[in-house]
């Protein structure tokens, strides 16, 4: 470089970035650490969708419910994700699973929220031509009420993959041997920043495609 | 008899002061007829509907149909919104099949019955278009069909034409009138028009509000086909407005 104002471990120039992006392509680390940290970030939104969509779309309709829900809720909601991290490590140890659980503690609400919401949302003419076309609760819920809190969820889903890949690499900085969190760890650890900033790269791309993928299906989704 | 209102009445708590929607309402409605309710804005029209409907309970009286009381909708009582009310999610065909989806019903079958009802409209070629793609005119006549494919009985229709241009409006009235002749259900209507209830219906109840009352059952003894233009038309439509203003 003819200017070197600053050294590697710095800030690291597009060089040092492009051989240490080269040697985690060739040695497979960078491949295994996005493909570990995708696996986590899409099994705790998986997860958290499992729970989320049917309760929110339960307390959205139950005034009773979600009366009864709302202290809890209240009180786990504000908890940021990775105040679980002491107790996902003993109850889970390191790796793979106390990731899982601190992304589903972070996504879980966001989904629910966004799906009470999307519940409440719903024309009530809907939901009554339903009823005189001979819908009886159940067939409300799932044929008319789920199917227009779609779009509202969708996007609780696209603020759920932002907490999600904030939440995996905290985590697999904290308690975990693989992943993009602890590739940047360790990288910086050793000086390698340019192994860091491909790091941090990865995980920009990751959201990148992910944002990509649900606007599609939100610009399929066109009422 | 299809439908008995006995003593029908309705009040509105609002927070400032009760409002009463409905004062003691006693209708009986034949099997077969096409009945229009019309009158003012607020004179509880709607709410009576509504309520025929099961779509809102009532104070007290009584609400029969077959002589078994009306407490909750049923696929038995199709309705027809002023507001746009097609599923945004399904094209036409599954909109139109979604009553018998619910019911069960064999899906060929169901198709088939679907496609030859929206052939009666002239909608066979927009069957896979959705709602969004469609115009006015278009969605209401593909909410009468979602209906009446799904063997209702009694059709109530809340003013469904009240949002369309009036060519349209005259369009739609004319193809409910040749609807109801082949289909032979009962169609209760409310609108606030005068033109259009002179034009749909055999017996028009004519309802004054504060509090909402009936002020009379008025027999349409026009022949059909109905003609606009004719002198009959019109008398009877200034005999109507004359009841509604208290002349």
């Amino acid at each position: 470089m003819v200017l070197k104002l600053v050294p590697d471990y710095v800030i690291p120039s597009p060089v040092t970035v492009i051989t240490s992006g080269y040697d985690l392509v060739i040695t497979g680390r960078l491949f295994l650490d996005t493909t570990d940290t995708l696996f986590k970030v899409i099994s705790g939104l998986i997860i958290a969708s499992i729970v989320a969509i049917p309760c929110g779309l339960l307390m959205g309709w139950s005034k009773k419910l979600e009366e009864m829900t709302k202290i809890v809720v209240g009180v786990l909601r504000p908890i940021p994700p990775l105040a679980w991290i002491p107790f996902s490590i003993l109850w889970f140890g390191i790796g793979t699973v106390p990731a899982i659980f601190i992304i589903f503690m972070g996504c879980v609400f966001p989904i629910l929220i966004y799906t009470i919401d999307g519940v409440k949302r719903t024309d009530k003419v809907l939901v009554e031509a339903g009823e005189t076309l001979g819908a009886n609760s159940y067939q409300t819920l799932t044929k008319v009420i789920f199917p227009s809190s779609i779009p509202t969820i969708v996007s609780g889903l696209k603020v759920a993959v932002g907490i999600a890949l904030m939440c995996t690499v905290s985590a697999e900085m904290i308690a975990s041997d693989k992943g993009l969190g602890h590739l940047i760890l360790n990288a910086s650890q050793l000086f390698d920043t340019g192994a860091t900033v491909i790091g941090m790269l990865a995980i920009g791309v990751i959201g990148l495609i992910f944002d990509y993928i649900f606007n599609k299906a939100q610009n399929r989704i066109f009422w | 008899m299809s439908i008995k209102i006995k003593n029908l009445n309705k009040t509105f708590k609002t927070h400032e002061k009760d409002l009463i929607a409905l004062d003691n309402i006693n209708l009986e409605i034949n099997t077969g007829e096409l009945v229009c309710i019309l009158g003012p804005s607020g004179c509880g029209k709607t709410t009576l509907l509504r309520i025929i409907g099961g779509l809102e309970e009532h104070d007290s009286g009584e609400i029969l149909e077959e002589g078994v009381a009306i407490t909750k909708p049923s696929r038995e009582r199709g309705f027809v919104f002023q507001q746009y009310s097609l599923f945004p999610w399904l094209n036409v065909l599954d909109n139109v099949m979604f009553g018998l989806n619910l019911a069960g019903s064999q899906k060929e079958e169901s198709i088939k019955r679907a496609k030859n009802y929206l052939k009666a409209v002239g909608l066979e070629d927009a069957e896979k278009l959705y709602p969004h793609e469609l115009s006015g005119g278009m969605k209401q006549r593909v909410a009468i069909i979602r209906s009446l494919v799904n063997k209702t009985k009694t059709l109530l229709m809340d003013e469904p034409f009240s949002a369309l241009d009036m060519q349209n409006r005259h369009k739609l009235q004319e193809e409910l009138i040749r609807i109801w002749k082949k289909a032979g259900r009962t169609i209760i209507f409310v609108t606030h028009d005068v033109d259009e209830a002179t034009f749909l219906a055999d017996r028009i109840i004519l309802m004054g509000k504060n509090p909402g009352h009936i002020k009379q059952v008025f027999d349409n003894t026009l022949t059909r086909p109905r003609k606009r233009e004719s002198e009959d038309f019109l008398d009877i439509q200034n005999k109507i407005i004359d009841i509604l203003d208290n002349k």
